[in-house]
């Protein structure tokens, strides 16, 4: 994993979270030529200690894990770094799991198992896009208020 | 005789005078002697005078009192005319007839002589009977008689007058008396005749005193005969003899005796011996008839054993046991208790020998041509003389055919006849003579208000009675709680079984749909790897070729000959051209594997879906395509599979697990009709085509296959639960009658087919598209000439 590089263009992170090895080592591999860091989590807690320690731009969860479920991981994240774009991909396809990730988890989409990994890349890359707009948006939002602010103060 | 001596006489004078004086003296004494006499003579003489008056008189009332009981011995005697004969003769007996005239006034009649007049001269006697004053006797003289005597009357005619009128009195009393005798006779005999009761009076000797009318009418006249010339055919003096008897103890006796030509008739005789008022003992035997009450007592007990019986088999009926079991012995106890020859118990069922020997199905004309396939009468019980249930003939009867099949069919609520030998209704006349059997009964077996079931019949050896039609049918509705009953108990396994089914499904739903979760994982992975290969051999073998390229212009430029040589000979080892070719295609292959390990996942995930019991919006092509998807292994070794969808066909609201099941069923049910057609050579492979349209408010799904048809006599049963032709394992005869209950019932649609032996069957299935859909005429499809059927 190369250095962020610094200012604005530094490079997206996206985090993959499944409890199945192959799963993580399967999507690393069609997802390596996308300009952006993968970064993996075999468990929901381990996923939890990555979000603190560095960030993450965008989280791939699988729903069914031993320990923390997918949908837990999800509502904490909702809660804890709102920023994180969140995905869900599951083989556990049931209504009551799409609902509390929608409700709890305020997922950006949802796929079932097997998904196509093209599909999955451009989502990808879409939650990100979507995520940079927020920031700016969010950015130049401030500077509005800062010029605002001193428009006033003067 | 010596004088005394007359004074101046001499002697002799004297003597003579005295002789002279004594013989005056003496005539004297004769003269008053004489006199005396003569007055004694007159008296004599009056006394004699009178005597004689009275005499006659005497002699006339003699002569009426001798007329009077002359009367009294008339055959015709009757007490007004004898009354009225007795005053007619009663003047005569007065001293002065010619102006006697008599009445009698008794209570408030009166008999008088027609000069009767009342005058002075009366002479009165009270009429006394039973100790009081009845009436009056008068006699009465029309004018005073001229007579001597001190007054009109004698004495004799007050004391005749008296002992006339004490006479008529006691005559009164003796009539009165009589008559009462006579009434209370007649009133004894006329209970005897109400009460049917004999009374014979027979004294010691056995010497017959009296017989009541009806037993003499009965009897001839037996008075003054012996009574065991009457009574006792074999004979008197028997020992035990019950007169005899009687007399010795002194004591009442009561007998049973059977009596009457052939004994027939049974008395009850209560001979009670008497005394009479000279003391004379007899016997009165009072005979009652009592051979109704006995046979109405008989009847009685026959009637609680039967109530008994009845009751017992009730009650066991109630307990464990097979329907088979439990109508076996309602046929046994018809035997038992009612003393039928035979008793048997047919069930209506579908027809199921049709093809099978019945010979009923042979027969096609005349009035017995069994025109019911679907329904028939199936012997199931039987017990008297024929116990058996697999007699070609009356193993089956057809439905309204003979007496037995046209109770079943309600076109005779019962069958009874008293006269089987003769009765032009009974088929078989002369079996039934010959076998000595009087009487059939056939009983419809149905519960109130409920179609029939079945049919109880009996041939007996004796007349049933009205009660025994009542308690026969009685037994039939029991018959008839007994087939409901284990209907019931089938439907009710029927049903636990549907939810044993169900829940299996829907196990082996969760299951599948748990399986399909984990499955996906792996898929995922192996997908992405299978993806990753393919994208990075052809970034190798971009670099063999670049190294090809390379080692090329190696070679032209005299690079060096050893190392080339190796590199050429290792490429030339390692097959690499066809490396290249095939390693690509193996990887798309794979991947297209996977891509279809996936889709059975998801039709297996979507065909089960565990929550499938509410109504949702179903794709019906898509559920047909998951289920050819999952039945592949079924169909894809006989037929080919030919799908023609709708696409514009609407989401229909159903019960999508169900819905899917039925599809299933269709498919499988083709596939094993066609894989039939193949195993009997008529062809080597068939083609399954399934079909979707819209139909006005409906949609229409045909699954139609080219296997062997349905045969003509099953086609009725094909929807039953638990009919099968398939061999044991290969089907439980289910998947019809669920796919008919899940459409029919649940989804208030149809399903109907059209077959043809040899050339296959279509079913179709149709599903409202709205709540209430118009009923379209169905068009059929056109694949056979045969007819709908609708079931």
């Amino acid at each position: 994993m190369t250095a962020l590089v610094s200012g604005l263009a530094r490079q997206h992170t996206v985090l993959l979270v499944d409890d199945d090895e192959h799963v993580l080592h399967a999507l690393v591999r069609v997802l390596r030529h996308q300009p952006y860091q993968l970064a993996t989590a075999r468990s929901g807690e381990e996923a939890m200690w990555l979000l603190k320690i560095r960030p993450v731009d965008v989280m791939v969860v699988d729903e069914h894990m031993p320990g923390m479920s997918g949908t837990e991981l999800l509502a904490w994240a909702a809660k804890n770094c709102p920023e994180v774009m969140r995905i869900v991909l599951t083989g556990h396809a049931t209504v009551e799991t799409a609902v509390r990730a929608i409700n709890d988890g305020g997922v950006y989409h949802f796929f079932t198992k097997p998904c196509d990994d093209v599909q999955l890349a451009l989502t990808i890359r879409k939650a990100l896009e979507h995520k940079d707009l927020l920031q700016e948006n969010r950015r130049l939002l401030a500077m509005l208020e800062q010029a605002h602010n001193s428009c006033h103060d003067k | 005789m010596t004088s005394a001596p007359i004074q101046g006489l001499p002697d002799a004078q004297s003597e003579r005078t005295a002789q002279l004086a004594l013989m005056i003296d003496d005539l004297a004494a004769a003269n008053r002697r004489l006199e005396e006499e003569i007055l004694l003579r007159q008296a004599a003489e009056e006394s004699l005078r009178e005597l004689s008056c009275e005499l006659v008189n005497r002699i006339r009332q003699m002569d009426c009192l001798e007329a009077i009981s002359e009367l009294l011995q008339e055959p015709e005697f009757s007490e007004d005319l004898f009354l009225q004969k007795v005053i007619t003769i009663l003047p005569a007996a007065w001293q002065f007839p010619d102006i006697a005239c008599a009445r009698l006034i008794l209570e408030d009649k009166q008999y008088a002589t027609s000069n009767f007049q009342e005058t002075l001269w009366r002479l009165s006697a009270p009429v006394i009977v039973d100790g009081g004053l009845c009436g009056a006797l008068d006699v009465c003289y029309l004018r005073e008689p001229v007579t001597d005597s001190p007054g009109p009357f004698l004495r004799g005619e007050r004391t005749l007058i008296h002992s006339v009128a004490e006479r008529i009195g006691k005559l009164i009393e003796q009539t009165r008396a009589e008559g009462r005798i006579k009434a209370l006779k007649r009133l004894i005999e006329l209970v005897l005749g109400a009460t049917n009761t004999g009374l014979t009076i027979v004294d010691a000797d056995f010497n017959v005193v009296y017989v009541d009318p009806a037993t003499e009418k009965l009897r001839g006249a037996c008075a003054g005969k012996k009574c065991h010339e009457h009574f006792c055919p074999d004979g008197g003096g028997c020992p035990t003899c019950h007169v005899a008897e009687a007399l010795r103890t002194k004591k009442p006796m009561v007998r049973e005796v059977a009596d009457g030509a052939d004994s027939q008739r049974v008395f009850q005789v209560t001979s009670t011996p008497f005394q009479d008022e000279q003391g004379r003992w007899l016997v009165a035997h009072v005979s009652a008839d009592i051979t109704q009450r006995k046979a109405a007592e008989e009847k009685r007990e026959k009637m609680l054993l039967r109530q008994q019986g009845v009751s017992r088999l009730q009650r066991s009926l109630l307990g464990p046991g097979t329907l088979e079991e439990k109508l076996k012995s309602i046929t046994e106890a018809v035997v038992n208790l009612f003393e039928a020859d035979f008793c048997r118990i047919w069930v209506i069922r579908p027809g199921d020998l049709c093809q099978q020997g019945c010979i009923h199905a042979e027969v096609h004309e005349g009035p017995h041509v069994c025109r019911h396939r679907e329904r028939c009468l199936h012997l199931v019980a039987s017990s008297g003389r024929y116990t058996h249930i697999d007699g070609q003939v009356h193993r089956r009867v057809p439905f309204g055919c003979y007496k037995i099949g046209r109770v079943a069919a309600d076109q005779d609520t019962k069958f009874l006849t008293n006269d089987a030998a003769n009765d032009p209704r009974v088929h078989n006349r002369q079996w039934a003579r010959e076998l000595g059997l009087v009487s059939f009964a056939g009983y419809r077996i149905h519960v109130t208000g409920g179609e029939t079931l079945g049919v109880l019949a009996l041939f007996a050896a004796r007349p049933l009675s009205d009660d025994e039609d009542a308690m026969l049918e009685g037994l039939s509705s029991t018959a008839a709680r007994v087939i409901w009953q284990a209907a019931l108990d089938e439907a009710l396994r029927q049903s636990q079984h549907d939810l044993a089914q169900a829940q299996r499904l829907e196990a082996i739903g969760q299951l599948a749909a748990g399986i399909a979760h984990e499955i996906n994982t792996p898929i995922q992975y192996i997908g992405d790897n299978l993806r990753f290969f393919r994208e990075a051999f052809g970034t190798i073998a971009d670099l063999f070729a670049k190294g090809q390229q390379f080692l090329e212009a190696l070679k032209q430029e005299g690079g060096p000959a050893e190392l080339i040589r190796n590199v050429e000979s290792a490429v030339r080892h390692s097959d690499m051209e066809f490396l290249l070719d095939e390693i690509p295609k193996a990887i798309e292959q794979s991947i297209e594997g996977v891509e279809r390990v996936s889709s059975i996942v998801r039709a297996m995930k979507e065909f089960s879906h565990p929550a499938g019991a509410e109504f949702k919006s179903v794709d019906l092509n898509r559920a047909i395509q998951n289920t050819l998807t999952i039945s592949r292994n079924e169909w894809k070794y006989v037929a080919d599979l030919v799908t023609d969808l709708d696409p514009e066909l609407p989401p229909v609201q159903c019960l999508p697990n169900e819905i899917n099941q039925v599809i299933l069923n269709l498919v499988v049910n083709a596939a094993q009709a066609i894989a039939k057609a193949v195993e009997d050579g008529l062809r080597s492979r068939g083609t399954i085509t399934l079909r979707s349209r819209r139909e006005g408010d409906w949609a229409r799904i045909d699954v139609e296959d080219t296997g062997t048809g349905i045969p003509e006599a099953i086609r009725p049963r094909i929807f039953d639960h638990f009919f099968t032709t398939k061999e044991v394992g290969k089907g439980t005869g289910q998947g019809l009658s669920i796919a008919r209950a899940i459409v029919v019932k649940k989804h208030g649609g149809t399903i109907t087919f059209q077959t043809e032996v040899g050339r296959g069957t279509v079913f179709t299935v149709r599903l409202p598209l709205t709540d209430k859909p118009r009923p379209v005429q169905p068009e059929p499809p056109k694949a056979f000439p045969s007819p709908e059927f609708v079931i």
